[in-house]
């Protein structure tokens, strides 16, 4: 089952076959973002819910999906519509900030997160207690790390990994990776900005490789503070935010033909969230809103 | 039947399976403020405004019969199938761009909410969703309909604002904090705006919760400390368009420029919920024409 064609997405509408979601969040209420500088949204309050990772434990792989609270709803019995396929058809956001333009959002489908991993100078090793729950051989998927709490000074990263192709030959991350300092903070991805060595949204990888399985060691270059999040996940589309007030559309299916599907593992759903480039200074309790399409066949 | 390819669309027009709205609001007495959502359904216009009747907190079902503010997307069409397909929307004003409207199914209320009381207020509910039966993707706000709300600082109450979700499962709590904005005028949605922890059009549920069927108690953490009441309204998102320059219409085609292609069940209750871009000036006429076919 699929939708091939025009007709059958009409079809599809007509039959009920499609849900449309409106998430809004807000940025946290003690510093503003930093131009050129990515930042996780699953973790702000608003709809969905903010996520809280319970029942996860630290370093430990935890795959995402629509038991999760912060799962955004894409229709469908308890987010699934399998053995029907679910493709996103369309997004429009705004923001009432006038900081919050310009950026670039860009929808993710969030796979697995090792959390809280302490950002020491020790190598962690990652505890393997759950697998990628879609994208299942690591094509295209992609590594961020967002930081859970306050980071100490500036460090730079490494990550050794099993790519797409599987165990058993462990990659290790290209180059040097700098991370932010003591001035980074929640939900920033910590190893974006506009320094030198500075990546983002995704860790870079080594060369050759196209997608991540698991992760199985983190160290960093000294000695550090906090914590973050490492998270496995696919990215499926982008929009732009140009001005205040002024919502940006995009269409899937004639505008920018993409229309991704939106994979689901048997009754589990997809768990989307929005990263965030931030154009500019964006003040604390920032509100961005977006509506999503999604129609299945 | 149903409209199920690009060719039923034609026929059905061919046949005169088709409908016009003309829809036309103007703001009230009070400028708007800037990053606030308002519920025009209040507003006067056309249609007429709204007034929410029934016995306060009980469940109500919003009706052609019932509601003065009921839209008119032409008669019934069943077995034949109503859909959405275009619309598009402008305002004269400079003030009222940029703004970005919503159109909304309204499916029930509970009228007269008291927000000048800190006590759990406890709904009834004889009645249950006319549509989108088990509350999936339908998402709830909280409008003010009479009197301007006071300076208190108030949220909605952590564990007495309760709702049943989509699943059945009762006794679902906010997720965290949800302010309600200070001096908010008729029609304002209490719980936007652009200040800590305001949220909107809708009330932010509780994790992995994808809809409501029904709300069982409204609490807020304060009184408000002047007389005002809201209503308390469950409603599934249709579609949404911006406008983006005073006196330039901005169209929408909801099959090829972004395909959602609405089901309008017969008997919906329509709605636009506005997003304020600017200080929407006292007065300021909104105007939407909305195009449905079935087959």
């Amino acid at each position: 089952m699929a939708i091939n064609t025009i007709n059958q997405m009409v079809a599809a509408i007509s039959a009920g076959q499609q849900f449309k979601y409106m998430w809004n969040k807000q940025t946290g209420p003690t510093t503003a973002y930093v131009a050129g500088r990515w930042y996780a949204t699953e973790t702000l309050a608003g709809s969905p819910a903010a996520e809280t990772f319970a029942g996860s434990s630290a370093s430990t792989s935890w795959a995402l999906d629509s038991s999760r609270v912060g799962w955004m709803p894409t229709g469908g019995t308890a987010g699934s519509v399998t053995p029907s396929i679910k493709n996103l058809t369309g997004i429009e956001c705004v923001t009432s900030s006038s900081t919050g333009v310009p950026a670039w959002l860009m929808l993710v489908d969030l796979l697995m997160v090792y959390p809280s991993i302490p950002l020491t100078s020790s190598p962690t090793a990652l505890t393997q207690s759950a697998t990628l729950p879609r994208y299942t051989n690591g094509q295209g998927v992609m590594m961020f790390m967002e930081l859970a709490s306050s980071t100490g000074v500036a460090n730079t990263l490494s990550l050794t990994y099993y790519n797409s192709a599987g165990v058993p030959v462990s990659h290790t991350t290209p180059g040097t990776i700098n991370l932010n300092t003591a001035t980074a903070y929640i939900p920033l991805l910590v190893h974006s900005g506009t320094s030198a060595n500075n990546f983002g949204p995704f860790i870079p990888l080594a060369a050759g490789d196209s997608g991540v399985t698991s992760v199985t060691t983190v160290t960093l270059g000294g000695t550090g503070a906090g914590t973050a999040h490492l998270f496995l996940c696919k990215p499926l589309v982008q929009i732009p935010l140009t001005q205040q007030y002024y919502p940006s559309g995009r269409d899937f299916v004639f505008n920018m033909p993409t229309m991704p599907a939106i994979t689901e593992a048997g009754a589990a759903g997809a768990y989307l969230g929005f990263l965030l480039y931030a154009g500019a200074a964006v003040a604390t309790n920032s509100q961005f809103n977006a509506t999503l399409d999604y129609v299945w066949g | 039947m149903a409209i199920n390819s690009l060719s039923d669309i034609i026929a059905a027009s061919a046949n005169g399976h088709s409908q016009r709205t003309v829809w036309n609001k103007a703001t009230g007495l009070a400028a708007y403020t800037a990053g606030r959502w308002y519920d025009t359904s209040f507003l006067y216009g056309s249609p007429t405004s709204e007034t929410f009747p029934g016995t306060a907190l009980n469940a109500t079902l919003f009706t052609s019969t019932n509601n003065p503010g009921w839209m008119n997307i032409g008669a019934p069409v069943s077995p034949l199938e109503k859909y959405l397909v275009n619309f598009e929307a402008m305002s004269p004003v400079a003030t009222g761009a940029p703004s970005w409207l919503l159109l909304v199914d309204m499916l029930m209320y509970y009228p007269q909410v008291n927000l000048n009381t800190n006590s759990q207020q406890n709904l009834v509910n004889n009645v249950s969703l006319p549509r989108y039966s088990d509350g999936n993707g339908v998402m709830m706000y909280l409008n003010n309909i009479a009197g301007t709300t006071g300076a208190t600082a108030m949220n909605l109450h952590p564990t007495g604002f309760n709702y049943t979700n989509s699943y059945g499962v009762d006794g679902r709590v906010i997720p965290g904090t949800v302010a309600l904005t200070a001096s908010a005028i008729v029609p304002q949605i209490l719980h936007s705006g652009v200040a800590a922890n305001n949220f909107g059009p809708f009330i932010p549920l509780a994790g992995a919760d994808q809809g409501v069927r029904s709300a069982q108690s409204v609490q807020f953490t304060a009184s408000t400390g002047l007389a005002a009441t809201a209503t308390l309204v469950l409603c599934r998102p249709l579609a949404q368009i911006p406008i983006s320059t005073a006196f330039v219409p901005f169209g929408r085609n909801l099959v090829f420029d972004m395909p959602c292609l609405q089901r309008i069940y017969d008997g919906a209750y329509l709605n636009f919920l506005l997003l304020a871009g600017g200080a929407v000036v006292a007065s300021t006429p909104f105007y939407s024409e909305l195009v449905f076919k079935w087959g």
